[in-house]
């Protein structure tokens, strides 16, 4: 049912006008005022296609109304036709200024006015309709946009997490052909230093025996000089430190992409509580953390992930570990705190560690889970311990792991694991 | 008293050498082969006490040589000595075999040592028990 407010102080013309209109158009319904004053209530509460209005009226007249219709959003598209005696012409034009659709003038010849009204109750309606489907576009392109940002954002996950499962292969590879060259190095240097500490006590031991005699003490003394002998006493410590921490140091390398590539894992998938892997990592980090850091676990009952258990429990150790070192790098003076915490959202099990430490800026955000990307010093950090949380997560489990942070502030690393029922 | 032999197996010349030069002060007879062939046949000729085994080894596959050991010279006490590409294959050596060590490459030379003579040990005992 179309609906026509007219607006009239004559009620008689009022009367007229809606009889016209009723007896002539099928499925409209006219709703007459003769009080100006009630107009803006009534447009408010009712959607109409049409509306008629004079301009002479006492306290508020056509014309003011005009003007409060196309101020309102909710109903300035509402078509308005204008009444009006022939020596109106100057008002007239105003409305047409203001947007008004188009005039009748009094008294009503009945043809034209049935004329003018049909034709713009069609011409609302296709407005309308044009309007609403051009809203649905805008609307439909909206969620193209969006399912568009997702595809892109899923395919760079997904050949983040792709090249990641390559480079575990290579990985175990590695690690492996590493090991025994690394095996006979490492046993080898400590060989040669224990030759070498024997040579200098045969050395010694000719000397104490020789000293007695004046002209081969000379001899020593110049022999000690030929060989730099001060050199030696004064490095050779050094050098055996320096090669053991580098000799350390690939050890650490090695057992790191032992962990990433998860080449040892003998353990099968089974359904695991979250609670039980947040009391393991609890333990395991207890005593690093006491008197630093206070570190809560919240986790909601009866959340199960279908996983490998020591899988599970070295990534979220990495991520903790990675929290805690963000955490203790902090100048602030507030307490330092991380909260680990598990909850079901959707169908998903969503595992959030938040710390109130450094935080990253965009540059490191983006590569925080690339392999050997470390803002550590050179040697103290691998750069794989959140590579191999992301694999994990992504590879193993099927999930997402996202961070959000802010510099100063803290960090946030998203898990979200679906669930497998 | 004769001393004891010491079997090691590595197809490695590097970590052979290597061990060579770590053990040379100890109470056992080292013994040096590089592949498991050779490795039998001294076993078959001599009274072995303990062997250190690679896993990966190129003619017999590591858990084939231990199993053959395992079957036919049971006293014999083994250890491997492995660069770990495949723990699976650990475990199934332990199912398989009576491994009485189980060491990963690089190596820690006063441990592989202790084991070594706790191992001795061990076939001081196996043999005493079948006296």
């Amino acid at each position: 049912m179309d609906k026509i407010l007219v607006v009239d102080d004559s009620r008689m013309i009022l009367e007229v006008a809606k009889d016209m209109i009723e007896g002539s158009i099928l499925n409209t319904q006219v709703i007459i005022e003769h009080n100006p004053l009630k107009v803006k209530e009534i447009l408010l509460s009712t959607e109409f296609q049409l509306v008629i209005l004079d301009i002479v009226m006492p306290n508020i007249d056509g014309i003011e109304l005009l003007k409060w219709i196309k101020s309102q959003d909710s109903i300035k598209n509402t078509k308005v036709i204008m009444f009006t005696s022939l020596n109106d012409s100057q008002a007239l034009s105003h409305s047409f200024e203001i947007g008004a659709y188009d005039f009748i003038t009094k008294p009503l010849k009945k043809d034209e006015f049935l004329a003018r009204i049909k034709h713009a109750i069609i011409e609302s309606k296709q407005e309308k309709l044009i309007n609403r489907n051009y809203e649905e576009m805008l609307l439909k392109k909206k969620e193209l946009e969006l399912l568009n940002k997702k595809i892109r954002s899923t395919q760079a996950e997904l050949l983040q997490s792709e090249r990641l499962a390559s480079i575990g292969y290579l990985a175990a590879g590695i690690a492996h052909e590493i090991n025994n060259p690394l095996g006979f190095v490492k046993s080898n240097f400590i060989t040669l230093f224990e030759i070498i500490e024997d040579s200098l006590n045969l050395y010694d031991l000719c000397k104490l025996q020789y000293n007695l005699k004046e002209e081969d003490g000379c001899f020593f003394e110049k022999a000690e000089e030929t060989f730099n002998m001060e050199f030696i006493l004064e490095e050779k410590d050094e050098i055996k430190t320096d090669l053991d921490h580098g000799i350390r140091r690939i050890e650490k390398i090695i057992n790191a992409l032992r962990n990433f590539s998860q080449i040892d894992s003998i353990e099968k998938n089974e359904f695991v509580e979250i609670r039980e892997i947040f009391n393991n990592v609890e333990i395991l980090t207890k005593d690093k953390f006491i008197n630093k850091i206070s570190v809560s676990f919240i986790c909601e009952t009866d959340l199960e992930v279908y996983c490998k258990k020591g899988e599970l429990n070295i990534a979220l150790m990495s991520v903790l570990l990675n929290a805690s070192e963000a955490v203790m790098k902090t100048k602030n003076q507030h307490e330092k705190k991380i909260l680990v915490k598990a909850t079901n959202i959707n169908e998903k099990i969503v595992i959030t560690i938040s710390d109130n430490g450094i935080g990253m800026d965009d540059k490191i955000k983006k590569h925080v889970f690339d392999p050997f990307f470390t803002t550590k010093e050179i040697g103290e950090g691998t750069g794989l311990g959140l590579t191999t949380a992301y694999n994990c997560i992504t590879n193993n489990l099927k999930g997402t792991m996202k961070v959000e942070s802010e510099v100063g502030e803290g960090t946030s690393i998203i898990i979200e694991i679906p669930v497998r029922k | 008293m004769r001393k004891e032999i010491v079997l090691f197996i590595d197809d490695e010349k590097g970590i052979l050498k290597a061990l060579r030069r770590t053990i040379k002060d100890d109470d056992f007879t080292p013994i040096f082969v590089e592949n498991g062939k050779t490795a039998l046949e001294i076993i078959k000729y001599n009274n072995i006490s303990v062997i250190v085994a690679d896993i990966g080894l190129i003619d017999i596959d590591g858990v084939e040589l231990l199993t053959i050991i395992e079957k036919e010279y049971p006293k014999i006490v083994k250890i491997a000595l492995t660069g770990v590409d495949n723990i699976n294959e650990v475990y199934n050596i332990f199912e398989h075999v009576n491994l009485y060590k189980y060491v990963t490459k690089p190596w820690d030379t006063n441990e592989l040592i202790n084991y070594i003579n706790e191992g001795l040990l061990e076939s001081r005992r196996n043999n005493k028990q079948d006296n």
